[in-house]
């Protein structure tokens, strides 16, 4: 017999290598004394230059939306989802102690993609062809419709890549012009797309704004959500969100500005919407589950299907 | 951690050049020598069709 659902709805955030690093020293902070008021959380955790060039505003939403998924972390309504190039980042801190400190949360609390079999027998991670093309897609221009702001007209128009390339270091040149790969940012946004996530992140200017086009902060954002419902082919809900957005919709949508756990879950959810394995119903079976929406499921929870687990090749 | 020395293990990562292939092959080795969960493809996923 299949293994029963996880009690409870859980939602999956895929993280930035940042956002992990401001949770797991949050947590500790919160273990060491719960009563803490997110107001008091050290900004420096947040940071670069300790909150200097940062709104007050900004600073805040930080600490709340930080302090509030940690919260939630300790009542196991969310876990979160780990890319390659996060635990690769992680693994590079100097510190030993500091790594065994974030692996040991990454293993308690964290997903990872799956390791499956090609036909050759190689082994290799779920999703990561899928993810390594849509890097690619995140790094090229796209073309999208736009409305004219004079006639009101819709056109297609070429539109810059929202995320942001680097020159290939093998050094290949076609026909005189070198070859370029998307940064590391393009993959983990990637991969948190492929397993239908939104990611969570503290770095706006990399997944959500670019600092020099001040007219238009939304312009990676919107271009991420345009590639991925063209890469998908459906109406996708997988963005970058900063912790200003989760900290405005809890403000928004829920009476008391202080902090309750069972309100903050339901902003979570909405925020977060995931359409596959991100959600889980209680009440679900697994059957029904897996034929109506999911395309890919947390290895533990359903082991007896493993026997009919497809290679991702 | 601060978020600067976050950032700084970042970059280190990145002066490393690993490609995203090796960074795969070193999470799979972390998969198989670790008690990590991780998330598998459901035997009636769709497959995404590329645009290739």
């Amino acid at each position: 017999m299949p293994k029963k659902l996880p009690q409870g709805n859980k939602c999956i955030i895929a993280l930035d290598s940042c956002a992990l690093s401001a949770i797991i020293q949050t947590k500790k902070i919160l273990d060491a004394n719960p009563n803490t008021n997110y107001r008091n959380l050290p900004a420096s955790l947040y940071f670069k230059d300790s909150g200097k060039s940062q709104t007050q505003k900004v600073i805040t939403a930080n600490k709340f939306a930080i302090y509030a998924i940690c919260k939630s972390l300790e009542k196991g309504y969310i876990r979160f989802f780990i890319s390659p190039t996060v635990l690769n980042e992680t693994l590079d801190i100097p510190n030993k102690a500091v790594i065994d400190e974030y692996l040991e949360f990454i293993e308690k609390y964290c997903l990872m993609p799956g390791v499956d079999k090609t036909i050759n027998g190689n082994l290799i991670l779920v999703g990561k062809e899928e993810c390594e093309e849509l890097a690619h897609l995140y790094c090229s221009s796209y073309k999208a419709k736009i409305k004219d702001k004079e006639t009101g007209e819709e056109k297609e128009m070429t539109i810059w890549p929202p995320m942001d390339s680097t020159p290939d270091p093998l050094n290949i040149k076609t026909k005189g012009i070198q070859k370029r790969i998307p940064k590391d940012d393009a993959y983990i946004m990637a991969y948190a797309s492929i397993f239908r996530l939104s990611l969570f992140t503290l770095d706006g200017k990399d997944f959500v704004f670019v600092p020099s086009i001040k007219e238009d902060p939304e312009k990676r954002r919107r271009g991420i959500i345009t590639i991925n419902k063209q890469y998908f082919k459906e109406d996708c809900y997988m963005r970058p969100l900063l912790p200003q957005d989760i900290a405005d919709y809890y403000m928004n949508h829920f009476k008391t500005r202080d902090f309750v756990a069972e309100d903050f879950r339901k902003s979570i959810e909405r925020l977060f919407s995931p359409v596959d394995i991100g959600y889980f119903e209680p009440s679900s079976t697994i059957t029904s589950k897996l034929k109506s929406s999911s395309n890919y499921f947390i290895e533990d929870d359903f082991e007896d299907y493993s026997d009919k687990i497809e290679t991702s090749i | 951690m601060t978020y600067k020395e976050m950032e700084e293990a970042k970059e280190k990562a990145r002066a490393k050049n690993l490609s995203f292939d090796e960074q795969c092959q070193i999470m799979i080795k972390y998969i198989q020598e670790n008690n990590v969960k991780t998330i598998k493809r459901s035997p009636y996923a769709k497959k995404t069709t590329s645009r290739k």
